[in-house]
């Protein structure tokens, strides 16, 4: 005989005060409470079987043969993969761009727009402008004039006409002065779930700083000569001409690019693709970036910095790409650092001293000068390439744990093979110290073609002698 | 068996449970996964498998437990 344990009346209890809670407080927020916290629903009910089977044991009566019986077990972990979706899943709808509502004014919506009248306030020629723009694009412009000039495009997205009326009129774009300070508000999302955005398109003064806060919508700024600051919850940011620095805080980005920033540019978040060029700063990257990123003549120290990957660099005159499983950079100055999980390596042209430390993947140097900096290379698995000019000086000492050593540069270079490990060392003059070194894979060091270093180092490769003028065969 | 050891063994199911529970609410809002952790049940099925075996002991009385 099987005596009904607590837990079955208990759990019934529970549900039915949960259910009638429900109905009597709606606006408690029992199912969020339930989602968090249902594990502490195992908890006790494990806890309250302990009590009950050690009560029983020092009464002395019979032990069930098992404290959690087969179909409790099926029961919760029935209970376990259900609420185990519901979280991944709300994890889901709160990455996923504008949250998505099923049903809601997002698919069965339609766009309405409403016109918004130009608003034009006098500003200091240095002060500050404060964007807040909850939802919708926003695009600044620098310009001569001493004052802020505001123009907007209202579109609601709403079930119909009616709802779209009532939530337009309660969101409105409030453009106001106090000292130095100019702020642009669209606050708040409308009620009943229309969905108002604004477009704004702003021209401001040419020295002005920008303080952008939103929440859904891009943002462009151009030709200013102050600072800009943006921090949004999901925002392509495009930026060009920046006088001042550029500090860029975001959740959620597909793209963030900046041209011709004279201060230094701040990225701080996650997002996908980044995009920098021709910065007169220094450009510091951090957080978690899915895309590619690229940076292109940078004149001042770079730093990049994922739970992945850490690099730093003095300056990157040429370019450097970084994706998820990729590294190239070309004219680089040092000393360069790079710290990575999992990443193919390709360098060229790197000035300075170079350290490079990888759990796995190929790496490839190639120096077209002949004076550089000490090399210090270490993969975990992966082969390592180093292409020198001929007449390169250096020491080095490349070894590989399993796997062949390739010594294509000169025969003054000792190549030893054991049955697994290999290595290269010796010496061609003195020179920076070269070190490689990579668990599995192959250690090669090879000269680099005149049309390689050529290419490298910007010129134009020598043309090939022209052909001979063809001669008539047939007469 | 002994009344111990069967105890030992009731026992195994709820004291999986709580910790079933405790890694699911880590999970939640310590932010370390389940699928990082899981092996915590292994061991506490293991020790739970051992108590068992330590209490049934006693029950083997004055003979040898061991042989060979």
């Amino acid at each position: 005989m099987r005596r009904g344990s607590l837990v079955g009346p208990l759990l019934l209890i529970l549900i039915g005060v949960v259910f009638l809670l429900r109905n009597i407080r709606p606006d408690l927020p029992l199912l969020e409470l339930f989602v968090n916290w249902w594990p502490a629903v195992l908890i006790a009910w494990g806890a309250l079987r302990i009590v009950e089977l050690v009560v029983s044991y020092s009464r002395q009566r019979p032990l069930p043969r098992s404290g959690v019986t087969g179909g409790e077990w099926a029961l919760i972990i029935l209970i376990t993969i259900a609420s185990m979706s519901v979280w991944s899943a709300k994890r889901w709808s709160q990455e996923l761009p504008g949250k998505i509502r099923i049903g809601g004014v997002e698919v069965f919506g339609e766009a309405f727009d409403y016109p918004v009248s130009d608003q034009t306030v006098a500003a200091a020629p240095q002060g500050r402008v404060v964007i807040e723009n909850v939802r919708g694009n926003t695009r600044v412009t620098g310009a001569g004039s001493a004052e802020v000039k505001v123009s907007a495009r209202k579109s609601v997205r709403a079930l119909d006409r009616e709802a779209a009326d009532r939530a337009a009129a309660s969101a409105d774009v409030a453009v106001k002065r106090e000292d130095g300070t100019v702020s642009i508000v669209h606050g708040r999302d409308a009620p009943d779930g229309a969905r108002v955005s604004i477009d704004l398109e702003i021209s401001v003064p040419r020295g002005s700083s920008i303080d952008f806060r939103g929440k859904y919508g891009d943002l462009e700024v151009k030709d200013i000569d102050g600072e800009v600051v943006c921090d949004s919850d999901n925002a392509g940011v495009r930026l060009e001409s920046i006088g001042g620095r550029a500090r860029i805080g975001l959740r959620r980005s597909d793209i963030i690019r900046a041209l011709k920033v004279k201060g230094d540019i701040e990225i701080k978040g996650r997002g996908r693709d980044i995009e920098i060029e021709d910065a007169a700063g220094g450009v510091s990257i951090e957080g978690s970036w899915s895309g590619e990123t690229i940076l292109r003549r940078v004149a001042r120290a770079v730093r990049f910095e994922s739970s992945r990957t850490e690099i730093r660099a003095g300056a990157v005159p040429g370019e450097m790409r970084l994706s998820l499983s990729q590294l190239s950079l070309t004219r680089v100055l040092g000393p360069l650092f790079i710290r990575a999980e999992t990443k193919d390596v390709q360098l060229a042209d790197v000035t300075g001293a170079l350290t490079l430390d990888i759990d796995r993947g190929d790496v490839e140097i190639r120096q077209p000068r002949t004076e550089f900096g000490r090399i210090e290379v270490k993969t975990g698995s992966g082969d390592v390439e180093l292409a020198l000019p001929p007449a390169a000086r250096f020491s080095l000492n490349a070894s590989t744990g399993r796997g062949e050593a390739v010594n294509d540069f000169d025969p003054r270079l000792n190549v030893k093979q054991d049955e697994r490990k290999a290595s290269i060392t010796g010496s061609t003059g003195a020179g920076p110290e070269i070190r490689l070194e990579t668990s599995r894979g192959r250690a090669i060091i090879r000269k680099l073609t005149p049309a390689e270093i050529s290419s490298l180092l910007g010129r134009p490769p020598q043309a090939p002698p022209p052909p001979e003028p063809p001669r008539a065969v047939n007469q | 068996m002994s009344r111990s050891a069967e105890l030992m063994r009731a026992l195994r199911g709820p004291v999986l449970l709580i910790t079933l529970g405790v890694l699911l609410l880590a999970d939640r809002f310590s932010g370390v996964p389940v699928t990082k952790t899981w092996p915590v049940l292994l061991i506490v099925f293991g020790v739970m498998k051992l108590l068992e075996r330590t209490a049934a002991a006693p029950a083997a009385g004055g003979e040898a437990r061991y042989q060979g």
